[in-house]
C-alpha cells in the first residue's frame, strides 16, 4: 500500500515579488461559468474518505495555444497543454455507490501544478449535490457513467443524452507504485459566500493496487463537456488502481480574475 | 573553488528571430568577459521544444563559438541528453571530440536524461527507459574515445565495428559528469567514477550529506573508463553588485522569471507516471529552492546574490562543505539588461574571484581535475 506524497511546500507570496510582464494567463471570462455553477454555502466541509475506490486517470495532449481560452485568468497555461480525465467508482458512500467522470485541464495556479475542472458526469444525484456543496464539483447527473476494471484493461465510459460523451481505456496494465502517479488537486469554479471563486479541491490516495498502462481514446465529444472546445490530439498516459481516497478539506480559494500567485486566500 | 556560468539561452515568449540572435550574442559576450576575469567553466544546457525557457537546442554549436573566442575557460555540455532517439552515442562522441580539438582540449561532458514531457514526448522517447539508456551510453563513451575501433550489441543501440574518429585532444578523454538531482544519483556518479554536476542547491546540511556519501563511495568505484572525475559542482544563481540592495532586487527578478518560465513546462512526473521520475527534475528543484525562505535581503541563504561580501560568505559556506565548483545562472529570459549582467560579472571578477584564487592561479590554464586509474 502506498500513499501519494503531498506536494513539497516551498516559498509563498512572501518570497515571490513579481511576475514577468509577458506572463500568459487564461482568457476565459468567469462570468460564462456562472450558469449552472456549483453553489457552496460554506467552505467548512470535513474531509471524507472513500474506501476501496476504483480510479482511472488518462492524459492526452490538446492543441498548443488552445488552453488559454479554456481557463480563467487566475490560472496559467502549460507547455504543452493537456486534458486529464479522471474516473472514480466509489462503492461505499453515505449516498450509495457512485461513479463519476471528470474532464479537467492541466494548468498552473501560481507555480503549482493543478487541474481545472471543465465538467463532470455522475450517476448519483444525492452525491452530485454533496460534492457540489462541499468541494465545488460541477457535475451533471446521468445514468450511464461506467468505470469497469478487467485484468487486461480498465474502461471509463459516459453516455449522456444519447451521446457517447467519453470512452477511454487503460490497456496493457503493469503493476506499479501509485506514488509515481501525477495526482494534482482540482481547481473547481464555484459560487461561495464570498462570490465566485476557484476552489482548490485536493485528494489523498492510499493505494491498494496501482497499474500503469497505455492510453486509448475511443470517443470524446467536446460539446458534451462544459462550454466545449477541448480537443484531444495525442494520447499520453493512463493509470488505474484501487485506493482509499480522501477528499480533503478546503484550504485555498482564489479570485478567478487575479493571478493565483497573488489572488489566493488560505482558508485554514 | 572553480567558477562557471550555465546558459539556458532563454528569452521572452514569441521571441523573434532577431531576438534569439541577440540572446546568443549577449551570452557569447558574457562568456568572453568571463574568460578574461577568471571564470573556469562555461556550460550549455541541451533542451528541445522548450521556448521561452531555453533556445539551447544545439549546444555543441554554441560551445564551439564560445571556444573559438576564448583562451582559458573550459566549455562543457551541461548536460547532453543520453536518450534515444534524441542523441546517438556515437554522435555524442564525435561531436565532443571535434569540440575538444577546436577548443584545444577544454571540453567537459555532462550527461543526463531529460525530465520534461516536452522533450521526451516530442521525440517519442520512452520515459521508463531513460535511466537504462543513460547507463548504456555513458559506459560506451569512453570506449569510443579511447579504443581504435568500437562495436556494441545493446538494448538501446547496436553497431558493427567502426572507427569512431576523431579522438579527442585530451588524452585519454574529456572528463565525464552526470546531472544529479534525485536522491541517490550521487551514488550512480560515484560508482562509475563520474563527476557530480548540478546537485540541487538545497540547504547546506542536506548537500553536505550528499557530498559525504559521494566522496566515500567513489573510493570504491569501478570507473567506466580510464579516468575518475572526482568533483562536485553545483548550480546556483548569481547577481553581484556593490549596492547589495539593488543587486538583490535584480537577482529576485531573475529568480522569479526563471521560476515562472520553468514552472509552466510540464515535468514527466506530472503526466507520465514512472517510478524513474519520482521528483519533478532539476528545473523544478532549482525553482523550489529559489523560492525558499529568504534572509533579510529576501534571497534564499544559499544563493550567490547580493553584494560581494554576502556572495563571498555564501561561496565559502559551500566550499566548506566540500563543493569544488559553482556554476551560475546569471540571466533568465533576458529579463535583466545585458549591461547589468556584464556589470555583475565585472564586480564578481573584481571582488569575489580574488578571494578564492591567486594571480598565479588565474593566469594558469584550467586543467581537467581527474585521476587516472
Amino acid at each position: 500500500m502506498t500513499t501519494q506524497q503531498a506536494p513539497k511546500v516551498t516559498g509563498g507570496a512572501d518570497t515571490i515579488k513579481e511576475i514577468a510582464e509577458y506572463a500568459e494567463f487564461g482568457t476565459l471570462d468567469p462570468g460564462l461559468l456562472l450558469d449552472g455553477a456549483p453553489q457552496m454555502p460554506h467552505l467548512d466541509v470535513e474531509p471524507v474518505t472513500f474506501e476501496r475506490a476504483e480510479m482511472i486517470q488518462v492524459f492526452a495532449e490538446i492543441p498548443m495555444g488552445s488552453l488559454q481560452g479554456l481557463i480563467p485568468p487566475a490560472l496559467a497555461p502549460t507547455n504543452p497543454s493537456f486534458v486529464s480525465w479522471r474516473g472514480l467508482h466509489l462503492p461505499d458512500t453515505p449516498w450509495g455507490p457512485v461513479t463519476m467522470a471528470e474532464t479537467r485541464l492541466v494548468c498552473r495556479a501560481g507555480f503549482r501544478p493543478r487541474v481545472f475542472l471543465v465538467e463532470g458526469y455522475i450517476d448519483n444525484a444525492e452525491a452530485a449535490a454533496e460534492f457540489a456543496r462541499g468541494w465545488g464539483f460541477r457535475l451533471r447527473v446521468c445514468d450511464d457513467v461506467k468505470l469497469r476494471r478487467f485484468h487486461d484493461e480498465t474502461r471509463l465510459e459516459v453516455v449522456a443524452g444519447g451521446t457517447r460523451a467519453l470512452a477511454v481505456r487503460m490497456v496493457e496494465p503493469v503493476p506499479t507504485n501509485g506514488g509515481s502517479f501525477g495526482l494534482n488537486a482540482n481547481i473547481n469554479f464555484a459560487v461561495t459566500p464570498d462570490g465566485p471563486k476557484l476552489v482548490q479541491a485536493g485528494a489523498d490516495y492510499v493505494f491498494h493496487r496501482a497499474d500503469l498502462g497505455r492510453p486509448r481514446i475511443d470517443a470524446f465529444e467536446p460539446s458534451a463537456w462544459g462550454r466545449g472546445g477541448v480537443v484531444p490530439v495525442y494520447p499520453v498516459s493512463a493509470v488505474a488502481g484501487q485506493a482509499d481516497i480522501t477528499f480533503r478539506e478546503i484550504k485555498f480559494v482564489s479570485d478567478p480574475v487575479r493571478p493565483a500567485l497573488f489572488g489566493t486566500t488560505k482558508i485554514r | 573553488m572553480r567558477f562557471g556560468l550555465l546558459f539556458e539561452l532563454g528569452g521572452p515568449p514569441h521571441s523573434s528571430r532577431a531576438d534569439v540572435k541577440k540572446i546568443y550574442d549577449n551570452a557569447l559576450e558574457q562568456i568572453r568577459l568571463a574568460d578574461e576575469i577568471g571564470f573556469d567553466h562555461v556550460w550549455a544546457v541541451e533542451h528541445h521544444f522548450s521556448s521561452p525557457h531555453s533556445y539551447s537546442t544545439a549546444p555543441e554549436v554554441f560551445l564551439t563559438a564560445a571556444a573559438v573566442m576564448t583562451k582559458r575557460i573550459r566549455v562543457g555540455h551541461g548536460i547532453v541528453v543520453c536518450v534515444p532517439p534524441i542523441n546517438h552515442p556515437a554522435h555524442i562522441a564525435e561531436r565532443a571530440a571535434v569540440l575538444d580539438i577546436v577548443s584545444n582540449g577544454r571540453v567537459d561532458i555532462g550527461t543526463g536524461r531529460s525530465n520534461t514531457w516536452l522533450e521526451l514526448g516530442g521525440y517519442g522517447a520512452e520515459p521508463h527507459d531513460t535511466k537504462q539508456s543513460w547507463d548504456e551510453y555513458v559506459r560506451a563513451l569512453p570506449k569510443m574515445w579511447v579504443d581504435e575501433t568500437f562495436s556494441h550489441q545493446g538494448r538501446f543501440f547496436s553497431m558493427p565495428e567502426r572507427a569512431i574518429v576523431p579522438k579527442p585532444l585530451q588524452d585519454p578523454h574529456p572528463p565525464l559528469w552526470v546531472a544529479v538531482t534525485s536522491q541517490g544519483t550521487e551514488y550512480d556518479a560515484a560508482d562509475r567514477g563520474l563527476g557530480v554536476f548540478g546537485l540541487s542547491i538545497g540547504n547546506y546540511a542536506a548537500q553536505e550529506e550528499k557530498i559525504r556519501n559521494y566522496r566515500k563511495r567513489i573510493r570504491q568505484c569501478e570507473p567506466i573508463g580510464p579516468l575518475v572525475n572526482e568533483q562536485v559542482q553545483i548550480v546556483n544563481f548569481m547577481h553581484c553588485g556593490v549596492d547589495g540592495e539593488r543587486a538583490s532586487k535584480a537577482g529576485r527578478t531573475m529568480l522569479d522569471t526563471f521560476n515562472h518560465n520553468t514552472a509552466h513546462t510540464v515535468a514527466v512526473k506530472e503526466v507520465y507516471p514512472s517510478p524513474l521520475y519520482q521528483i519533478g527534475g532539476f528545473l523544478p528543484t532549482l525553482r523550489q529552492e529559489a523560492l525558499g525562505p529568504g534572509d533579510k535581503s529576501g534571497i534564499p541563504e544559499g544563493l550567490a546574490i547580493g553584494d560581494p561580501d554576502r556572495i563571498i560568505s555564501v561561496i565559502k559556506h559551500w566550499e566548506n562543505i566540500g563543493v569544488d565548483g559553482m556554476n551560475f545562472v546569471i540571466q533568465a529570459a533576458e529579463v535583466l539588461p545585458h549591461e547589468d549582467v556584464m556589470e555583475s560579472l565585472r564586480t564578481f571578477g573584481k571582488y569575489v574571484i580574488p578571494a578564492f584564487k591567486s594571480a598565479e592561479e588565474l593566469a594558469a590554464p584550467v586543467g581537467a581535475v581527474v585521476k587516472g586509474r
